[in-house]
C-alpha cells in the first residue's frame, strides 16, 4: 500500500472525534503483532452492546502503526449497528466495506492487520455470547 | 562555552555522538576511570577485615569515601550514608526496613514516581504492611501542595516519598515545602534524588529530609553503586534489611547474632570496594567542576531546546511549564504524527541514532503509571507513543544542541504533509 493512501485516509479522519464513548459494556483489547518488540500495535474496541446489537463503538489504538490505526478505524465504523453474531472473520460483508473505505486497494500487511483485529473481535464477542 | 567534554574518554571514542542520555547514565571523566583502576592495580584486596597494615589503608580510603559523599549531601556525619546497588535498592531497603506505626501506615507518592519508587511501595500496600495513596500531579505537571495537606492532615501518614527532580519531564519539586508539611503532620520525608544530586547541590540539613536515595552511576561514578542517606536519629526506626557478612558484631550457636552499628548493619556482604574507593575522585571532579556550572550549562541548553521544540506545532512537550527555572536538564516531548509506517520501519530512537548520532532515550522512562493514568483521562494520546526524552550533562555543548536541532527538523520535514493527530 502506498504511503500516500494512508496519508490521504488519515487526513479523511484526521479531524474525527477520537473520545472513548463512556457508556460502553465491553472493552476488548488485542495485539496485531505480538512479537514485534518495537512496536505491539494495542487496540482497544469499547462496545455498548444492546441486546446483542453493537450500538455503540469506540476505538483506542496506540501504540501503534498506521496501518492498525486506519483499520481499526473502518472496522469501528463498519460495525457499528450490526449484531454481535455477526462479526465473524468469514463474514464477506465486512471485508466487502473495509476495501470499499479504502477505495479498493489494499496490500498483504493491510489485510493481516484487518483479519487480525476482526479474529480478536469475533473470539472475544463469541466468548461473551 | 568551556569545553568539558576533554574530561570524558567517551567523546575521544565516539566523536561524532551526540551523548542526551544523561539521565538514564552520567559519564564517566578519566579521574574515575583511574582511580576505580587504582583499586585493582594498588590493593585488590579486602577492606578492614584482616590487620595488615595494607588492608587498613584501603579501610582508611573507603572512608573518605563516605565521607565525602556526606559533605556532598550536607550530611551531619558520614555514618548517615549507607552504601547500597543504587536508588532502586536504596528505596526498597528504607521501605522493606522501615517500621510503621500501626495508626501512621499509609505511604504517599505521585502519580509521577519513577518505578523504583512506586513498585515497591504497591507490594507492601498487596501484603497490608502499608495503605497507599498515588496523588496526582497538577495539569501542568507541577506538583501539589495542597493536595499533599489534605492527605496528611487526616493524621495516619508514615511516609511521603516522592521524586526530587524528575526523570519524566524535569521538573523540579519543592522539597523544602514537601519536608516542611510532612513534618507538620508528623510523617517522615523519602526523597529520591537520583536525578537531582547528578547536576544540583542537594542539601538534606537545609531541607530537613529524613532519607534520600540516589545512585553512583548518574554522578560519573561507578555503576552498581548507589547511597542510602538517613537521618542519625532515624536509624532506630528501621528494622534489619539484608544480614550475614559484614553486618555482624558476634554470631553465637545458641543465641541471637549481635549486630554492628549503623550504617554498617545495614550494607550486608562484600563492599563493592572498587566502586567505593572511586566515589572519592567522583566528589572531586564534581567540586572541581562545580555545582552551579553544572546546573548553569544544562539548564541553559535544556531552556534552549524547549524554546525550540515550542514553534512547531506537531510537537508537544511532556510538563510545559512557563517558569523555566524549575525544569532541570531533561525535556520529553511527543511528535504528534505517525513516525513510522510499517513493522519494519525503525523506531524514532533509531533513526536519531542511525541519521543523526543522536543518542537519546525513547518509551515510557520508568514512569508508566503517569502514562496510564494520562492516558485514561484522555490527555495523551497513544498514537504518539514512544515518548522521545533529550536529557543533558554538563558536558554537553552548542554543538551538541544544534545537531539535536537539526536532527528534530530533519524529523518533522520527512514527515511534511503527514496529519499532526
Amino acid at each position: 500500500m502506498k504511503k500516500n493512501q494512508l496519508k490521504k485516509y488519515l487526513i479523511k479522519i484526521q479531524k474525527e472525534n477520537k473520545e472513548p464513548i463512556k457508556n460502553f459494556n465491553i472493552s476488548i483489547e488485542g495485539s496485531v503483532c505480538d512479537t514485534n518488540t518495537k512496536f505491539k500495535d494495542v487496540v482497544s474496541f469499547y462496545i455498548l452492546n444492546e441486546n446483542g446489537v453493537i450500538k455503540e463503538i469506540s476505538v483506542k489504538c496506540g501504540p501503534c502503526d498506521p496501518y492498525a490505526y486506519i483499520t481499526s478505524n473502518i472496522l469501528s465504523k463498519i460495525l457499528k449497528g450490526l449484531k454481535i453474531e455477526q462479526i465473524r472473520i468469514n463474514n464477506d460483508m465486512i471485508y466487502q466495506e473495509f476495501l470499499k473505505s479504502l477505495d479498493y486497494r489494499i496490500d498483504e500487511d493491510m489485510r493481516f492487520h484487518f483479519e487480525t483485529l476482526l479474529k480478536i473481535l469475533e473470539d472475544k464477542l463469541n466468548e461473551i455470547k | 562555552m568551556k569545553n568539558y567534554k576533554k574530561y570524558f574518554p567517551f567523546f575521544k571514542n565516539n566523536p561524532k555522538k551526540v551523548y542526551l542520555d544523561s539521565a538514564c547514565m552520567g559519564l564517566k571523566p578519566y579521574t574515575v576511570i583511574k582511580s576505580i583502576n587504582e583499586y585493582y592495580l594498588k590493593y585488590s584486596i579486602c577492606a578492614g577485615r584482616s590487620t595488615y597494615k595494607l588492608s587498613k589503608d584501603l579501610e582508611e580510603k573507603l572512608d573518605i569515601s563516605r565521607e565525602k559523599i556526606a559533605k556532598l549531601i550536607n550530611a551531619k556525619s558520614k555514618r548517615e550514608i549507607v552504601w547500597t546497588k543504587n536508588t532502586t535498592e536504596s528505596i526498597n531497603i528504607l521501605a522493606k526496613s522501615f517500621r510503621f506505626e500501626k495508626d501512621k501506615k499509609r505511604v504517599i507518592i505521585t502519580e509521577k514516581e519513577h518505578n523504583s519508587n512506586h513498585c515497591v511501595w504497591k507490594e507492601l500496600s498487596k501484603k497490608g504492611i502499608i495503605d497507599l495513596t498515588i496523588l496526582d500531579v497538577n495539569k501542568d505537571n507541577t506538583f501539589n501542595l495542597e493536595m499533599l495537606e489534605e492527605q496528611l492532615k487526616k493524621g495516619d501518614v508514615g511516609i511521603v516519598s516522592t521524586v526530587h527532580i524528575s526523570n519524566l519531564d524535569g521538573i523540579e519539586n519543592p522539597i523544602k515545602k514537601i519536608s516542611e508539611l510532612t513534618h507538620k503532620y508528623g510523617a517522615y520525608l523519602l526523597i529520591d534524588a537520583a536525578q537531582s544530586v547528578p547536576h544540583t547541590k542537594v542539601d538534606v540539613s537545609k531541607n530537613s529530609i529524613d532519607f534520600l536515595a540516589f545512585s553512583i552511576h548518574k554522578l560519573y561514578g561507578p555503576t552498581g553503586l548507589g547511597v542510602l542517606y538517613v537521618k542519625s536519629e532515624l536509624f532506630d526506626k528501621l528494622d534489619l534489611y539484608n544480614v550475614g557478612g559484614d553486618t555482624i558484631r558476634n554470631t553465637f550457636i545458641d543465641k541471637d547474632p549481635e549486630y554492628r552499628t549503623y550504617p554498617y548493619k545495614y550494607e550486608a556482604g562484600l563492599a563493592y570496594f572498587s566502586g567505593i574507593y572511586g566515589v572519592s575522585s567522583v566528589v572531586d571532579f564534581i567540586n572541581k567542576i562545580g555545582y552551579q556550572n553544572m546546573e548553569e550549562r544544562i539548564n541553559l541548553l535544556n531552556n534552549r531546546f524547549r524554546q525550540f521544540l515550542k514553534q512547531f506545532e506537531e510537537i508537544k512537550i511532556i510538563g510545559d511549564i512557563e517558569s523555566e527555572d524549575k525544569i532541570k536538564g531533561i525535556t520529553t516531548f511527543f511528535i504528534k504524527k505517525f513516525t513510522r509506517f510499517s513493522e519494519n520501519d525503525p523506531t524514532i530512537g533509531e533513526k536519531l541514532d542511525k541519521k543523526y548520532n543522536i543518542l537519546l532515550r525513547t518509551g515510557f522512562f520508568c514512569v508508566n503509571p503517569y502514562f496510564d493514568n494520562r492516558e485514561k483521562r484522555g490527555e495523551i494520546n497513544p498514537i504518539y507513543y514512544p515518548a522521545i526524552r533529550a536529557s543533558f550533562g554538563f558536558y554537553n555543548d552548542e554543538e551538541d544542541l544544534e545537531k539535536l536541532e537539526k536532527s528534530i527538523k530533519g524529523i518533522l520535514n520527512s514527515l511534511k504533509g503527514w496529519p499532526t493527530l
